[in-house]
This record gives structure tokens, C-alpha cells and sequence, in this order.
């Protein structure tokens, strides 16, 4: 898969970099970070054009994210009835509303780039909690242009040995995003423990 | 700390499952980027090896071959194409395997080192 996708871009240059970074945004299993990687690398050799990567990586990014966002929101309104059937549900979808008021922009903006496995499902729960369009784009747009800077770049800078280059970042990836999941989840781990820890602690002073 | 868990493994165990699997995941990732920068960072892997997505300029580039030297090694009638090919497609226009094309391409920097090094004063 990984190797098919890069040869197209040997042969057909800048649209096959649009179209898988457009999919990687949709949670498609493409390498787009590879991909970008290579670019940037066949730029700095003077195979294609590091502007015309930038843009077409960019422009593909920004609108699958979008893409995903519409989607979602679509969907979420036909759900409607279905989150609302159980109270487990809708009490999910609401607390998924207030945490993305709150967090929604740093959210956006750090699954762009930082923790970019994410990236798309963060998208789609902007879409059902109707996450305001305006601020998911502008972060959006600021996440993506962070993301396409730094492989591209890093493509550009380390051509001569990609595959190394790639084998770091992809592990970097999934190292930060594990990392960033268990901090999520250890923190709200610790605070459902609590309240029986406190009773416990009450009950020698009653 | 003891309670939490206690707690937690009463009321939540699918999630402090999961969490236990994370810290699993981070340690997996971490060791793995940790012997990636080590592979990167060995001069011994610094010519990677041919891939069929690469092109006859990037080649020449890992392996600081200059495109007169390349350019015959990877039949092409100029030194460097203008349009861009891959040397997948190069190796199946000329019948050669991935292998092949990799020990002339092997032999031919070998040589261009050597000749290198002899004009070295």
C-alpha cells in the first residue's frame, strides 16, 4: 500500500499528495505522513515542486477535515432520536458538548499535528456536537499548516534516508498519542475514584 | 492509591483495563521510536536501500552519486529525466528485479568511491 501510493507520486506527482492527505482526514488507513515525507524528500531533489507539495497536502488536509466535520454533523442530526433514547447516550453527547466548548480549539488544533492518529476523530466529534464551524476552522487550518510544515519539511531537510526518518515519526506518533490517551484517561480514572476515597477517610471522624 | 484501584476495578473495570493496555501501548511505541533513532542515526543505514517509489534523482541523492554516473546504471539516455520516473518502472521496463538493479547500483558507487579516493592526492 505504502510503497503503490509513493511510486504514483513518483509517476503522477502533486494530485496523489492531495488525495490521500483529503483521506487520512476521513480516518482512511493511508500513510499520508510517509507520503509526505517522500515529497518534501523528492522536492529537495528537485522532483517536484516544495510549494506545489505545501499547497496540494495543505488543501487536501483542510478540506477533509471539513469534509469529516459535515459529515459527522449530518449525522448527527439524524441521531438525534438515537442519542436521545437512552440517558446513558445523552448524557455522553453532552458532556461531549460542554468538553469541546471548553477544549474544542486546542483539541482541533494539537489532533492536526500532535497527536494526529486522532486527528479525524476529533473531526467527526466536532461535526455531532456542533462544535461552532468558525473556530474548527480557523484551528483547523492553524493545526494543518503546523502539520504539513513539519514532514514536509522534515522530508526536505533528512531526503536522503526517508525510510529512517519515517520509521522515527511514525513510532514518535504513536508513542505521543498513546501517551496523550493515557493522561485523558488516567486523569478521569482518578477523579471517579475519589469520592468513595473520601467517605472512607469521613468515616473515622463521624 | 490501593483504595482507588479497589474502587476502580469494582465500578470500572473495562476502563481500567483499557488504561493498563495504554500504558502497554506508550511503553511498545516509546521502545520502538528509541530503536528507530538508533537505526536512524547508524552511519551503517545511510544508504537505504532501493525502493520502487524512489526516482533516479532521489538515488542519487542517498547515495551522492552525481546523475552522469547514475544515469547509465538506470538506462537512461540523459543523465537526469525530466519528467519524473520510478525506478519500479525502470526496473520492469528493462526486465530487472528490484535485486538486480540494486547490485548495479551498489557496484556503481562502489566504483565511483574508489575512483574517488584514488584521485585523492
Amino acid at each position: 500500500m505504502s510503497d503503490l501510493l509513493l511510486a504514483l507520486v513518483a509517476d503522477y506527482g502533486v494530485p496523489i499528495v492531495f488525495c490521500v492527505t483529503f483521506l487520512s482526514c476521513l480516518a482512511l488507513p493511508v500513510p499520508s505522513s510517509l507520503l509526505m515525507l517522500a515529497s518534501g524528500g523528492f522536492a529537495a531533489t528537485g522532483d517536484l515542486y516544495l510549494t506545489s507539495v505545501f499547497a496540494a497536502a495543505f488543501t487536501g488536509a483542510v478540506l477533509g477535515d471539513n469534509m469529516g466535520y459535515w459529515i459527522a454533523r449530518g449525522l448527527g442530526d439524524k441521531m438525534l432520536v438515537w442519542f436521545e433514547k437512552r440517558p446513558k447516550r445523552s448524557a455522553l453527547k453532552r458532556k461531549s458538548e460542554v468538553f469541546m466548548n471548553k477544549w474544542g480549539g486546542s483539541s482541533v488544533f494539537f489532533s492536526c499535528w500532535l497527536v494526529a492518529p486522532l486527528g479525524p476523530y476529533v473531526n467527526y466529534v466536532s461535526g455531532i456536537t456542533k462544535f461552532k464551524w468558525t473556530r474548527f476552522v480557523v484551528w483547523g487550518i492553524l493545526g494543518e499548516i503546523v502539520w504539513v510544515t513539519l514532514y514536509v519539511g522534515l522530508g526536505y531537510t533528512f531526503a536522503d534516508n526517508i525510510t529512517s526518518i519515517a520509521g522515527v515519526l511514525g513510532n514518535a506518533s504513536g508513542f505521543l498519542t498513546a501517551i496523550g490517551v493515557a493522561v485523558g484517561l488516567g486523569l478521569w480514572l482518578w477523579k471517579v475514584s475519589k469520592p468513595r476515597l473520601d467517605k472512607r477517610r469521613a468515616r473515622p471522624h463521624i | 492509591m490501593i483504595d482507588r484501584i479497589k474502587h476502580l476495578w469494582a465500578h470500572h473495570r473495562i476502563l481500567l483495563t483499557v488504561f493498563l493496555a495504554v500504558l502497554v501501548v506508550v511503553g511498545f511505541f516509546g521502545i520502538k521510536t528509541y530503536s528507530a533513532m538508533i537505526y536512524w542515526q547508524d552511519p551503517a543505514h545511510q544508504n537505504q536501500e532501493i525502493e520502487p517509489w524512489m526516482t533516479p534523482r532521489y538515488i542519487s541523492r542517498s547515495y551522492r552519486l552525481p546523475p552522469e554516473i547514475l544515469g547509465p546504471v538506470l538506462f537512461l539516455e540523459e543523465d537526469m529525466p525530466i519528467r519524473r520516473i520510478s525506478i519500479g518502472r525502470i526496473a520492469a521496463d528493462n526486465n530487472l528485479t528490484m535485486e538486480e538493479l540494486q547490485t548495479r547500483i551498489d557496484e556503481a558507487a562502489a566504483a565511483w568511491w574508489a575512483e574517488l579516493a584514488r584521485n585523492k592526492p
